[in-house]
């Protein structure tokens, strides 16, 4: 799909994305940290002191479902803007334009990656060594990232297009918090809208990555299996729908 | 390698200015917006072999850009193809849109990667890259400290160091220092001579016909001649300048107590030094009447546009009225913003003047009009020996010379030959 040429561009523009994220200040990564950890923070008293919500070892459990909807939002946000933000180059010289899409949320996943590990460290300290289910979070972690990446397809064409999708997709990131099981356990949801509240492919990546870390399980072979087909599905349409689109790319920048 | 056939480009004008927002965009499945086709390319054909330098020149909105987006695939046509052969560089509008807050390096280093030239490629030709762009400084600083001249120099520097078999150039020189743009013309010289191809649009006429072996006009997205720069130039010269407009003139008549157009009258002499400083006034006793005046261009085209160097052609129509002795035609060319520039007529040139007929017409021609550029006036008179005045036309025609050179210094242009002694 790509020649070795173009992967090593598609490198150096992430690499080029991520340290500027990080170079302007020295607590560039302590900053990226922040948002999940504090977002974390708030939640977890409001929910566990106010609320009283009774789910074990529940800071773990809404710190793995933070970190998960972070590296959603920040990716599809950043892919989003992917297209129009390089609108400079891409009106000035010919290359796959695509790569500008992944390049943003692949840096996105590195930041992902990097909290992740944050966290690993955490919970090794406070709660011991996690199972070997640990070895299956890449496969989620692979889909949560191919989802993000297809949906990124479709919105940065159409961004270049309608300017006023981002504020779309931010109201949608605002309802789809609340429809992930990222605060609260799938089992809060009523058993007669379960089905439909599953179509969300991340609720099932949640689900599993959570299961994996903290009951030292993995999911079902069809439970894993669906959410795997529905990530491949996804990122497949977003590319067919950003190779029609990406003909008038230029133009609309 | 450069094959374009029966090139068409359109953009949609939309008629009703309405924001591209979602909102817009689902209303108009409904309801779809009415738009203008807007031809900016229109069956344009043309091809450019290897080695050869190819110019594009034509007013801003011409296509000009629009052509070399289309070559670089950064646009798709609408009609008609291209065949690029080889690896086509671009350099489009000024210079490179780029990270502000990485470095000189690494903005080279990502534009070298867009362009196609791999990473340890790009290392190896850094050190060339940055001595040629002469930003040895300034190298490791932020972009966004850069100023616009030196962003197309490190833009420029990148693009050409990535070896390009066709480089299209849009405007580079126009915000190069000097120095910057005698090394792009070495470069293209060397390019020349290693076979590649350069497709070159800019408005430095000069550095076209120096260096283009073809060149193209291009009017409002019609192809409109194809030929050797020279001959394009003129073309270009010719149809670009509009007629210069005299409403000044009529404006300084304004409040003038006495309209010496309309009388037959000479007045007195006093009355004449003043009458010489005001545009477009006629006077004199009308024995031999100027009915009309035209100027021609080299081509023989009657205009009032003209480029340095050419020839020009005054034709003076009469009308003789009454049997005079030696009449004398003259010609006077002044400054339009002040001075007198030129002026002759028949007694001074010796021109021995046989009898007028009727009616018909006396032409002067200026075979090399040596001005570097400017607005004219021209005085067209006949009168006698003692310079009684038959009919003074002054200051009542325009023309404009347009420079063609841009290293002019003063007014004129003498010829000049030089000679080293032995």
């Amino acid at each position: 799909m790509f020649t070795r040429q173009e992967l090593s561009l598609l490198k150096e523009l992430t690499l080029r994305e991520f340290k500027l994220r990080y170079q302007n200040s020295v607590l560039g990564f302590f900053w990226s940290l922040l948002k999940p950890f504090a977002l974390f923070l708030t939640f977890y008293v409001v929910l566990q002191y106010f609320l009283k919500i009774n789910v074990p070892d529940y800071a773990f459990f809404l710190l793995i479902g933070i970190l998960l909807w972070n590296f959603f939002s920040e990716s599809t946000t950043a892919g989003l803007h992917g297209l129009v933000s390089k609108g400079s180059i891409i009106k000035k010289t010919y290359f796959k334009y695509e790569l500008c899409i992944i390049s943003a949320c692949l840096t996105a996943f590195i930041s992902f990656l990097l909290n992740f590990f944050v966290f690993l460290v955490l919970l090794v300290i406070l709660k011991g060594v996690p199972g070997l289910s640990l070895f299956y979070l890449p496969l989620p972690f692979l889909e949560i990232f191919f989802i993000s990446l297809g949906l990124s397809f479709f919105l940065a064409p159409l961004f270049t297009q309608y300017r006023d999708i981002s504020h779309v997709w931010e109201i949608l990131l605002q309802i789809g918090f609340w429809v992930t099981p990222i605060a609260y356990p799938l089992d809060f949801v009523p058993k007669q809208y379960l089905s439909y509240y599953l179509l969300n492919p991340l609720a099932n990546i949640v689900v599993h990555v959570r299961e994996s870390i903290l009951q030292a399980q993995i999911p079902s072979f069809f439970s894993g299996f669906a959410s795997f087909i529905l990530a491949i599905a996804i990122s497949l349409l977003g590319y067919l729908f950003y190779n029609i689109k990406k003909k008038s790319i230029a133009e609309r920048l | 390698m450069i094959e374009v056939k029966n090139l068409w480009k359109s953009f949609r004008i939309f008629h009703e200015r309405e924001p591209s927002t979602l909102f817009h965009g689902l209303k108009g499945v409904f309801n779809p917006r009415r738009y203008e086709e807007f031809w900016a390319l229109q069956d344009i054909n043309f091809h450019v072999s290897e080695g050869e330098f190819f110019g594009v020149i034509g007013e801003n909105g011409s296509g000009k850009t629009t052509l070399l987006k289309l070559i670089a695939k950064v646009l798709n046509p609408t009609k008609g193809s291209i065949v690029a052969r080889g690896r086509v560089v671009p350099f489009l509008e000024l210079g490179l849109g780029f990270h502000d807050e990485s470095s000189g390096r690494e903005n080279a280093m990502l534009y070298g990667q867009l362009l196609g030239i791999s990473k340890s490629e790009m290392k190896k030709n850094m050190d060339e890259l940055i001595e040629f762009s002469g930003l040895e400084q300034f190298i490791d600083a932020k972009l966004n400290t850069y100023s616009s001249g030196m962003r197309v120099r490190l833009a420029f520097s990148t693009a050409i160091q990535t070896n390009p078999d066709i480089l299209l150039v849009d405007e580079v020189l126009a915000v190069g220092d000097l120095k910057f743009q005698r090394k792009c013309f070495d470069v293209f010289r060397e390019f020349k001579d290693n076979k590649r191809t350069i497709l070159f649009v800019s408005h430095d006429l000069n550095a076209v016909k120096k260096f283009c072996d073809r060149a193209m006009l291009l009017q409002q997205g019609k192809q409109v001649a194809l030929d050797e720069p020279g001959y394009i130039i003129d073309k270009y010269f010719y149809s670009t300048f509009q007629e210069p407009s005299f409403s000044e003139g009529r404006e300084a008549l304004k409040g003038k107590s006495v309209d010496f157009r309309k009388k037959n009258n000479m007045p007195d002499f006093e009355r004449i030094e003043d009458l010489k400083k005001i545009v477009g006034v006629r006077w004199g006793t009308r024995e031999i009447e100027i009915t009309q005046v035209d100027l021609f261009d080299k081509f023989g085209k009657k205009t009032s546009v003209f480029a340095t160097g050419d020839s020009l052609k005054i034709r003076i129509h009469y009308k003789k009225h009454k049997d005079v002795k030696n009449p004398v035609f003259g010609i006077g060319v002044f400054y339009k913003d002040g001075g007198h520039c030129f002026g002759t007529n028949t007694e001074v040139e010796n021109y021995s003047m046989p009898g007028l007929r009727e009616r018909g017409f006396i032409e002067c021609v200026i075979p090399r009009l040596s001005m570097w550029g400017g607005d004219f006036y021209l005085n067209v008179m006949v009168h006698d020996a003692h310079h009684y005045h038959y009919d003074w036309h002054n200051k009542m025609y325009m023309f404009k010379v347009i420079k063609a050179n841009n290293h002019e210094q003063g007014l004129y242009n003498l010829e000049c030959k030089w000679k080293l002694s032995k």
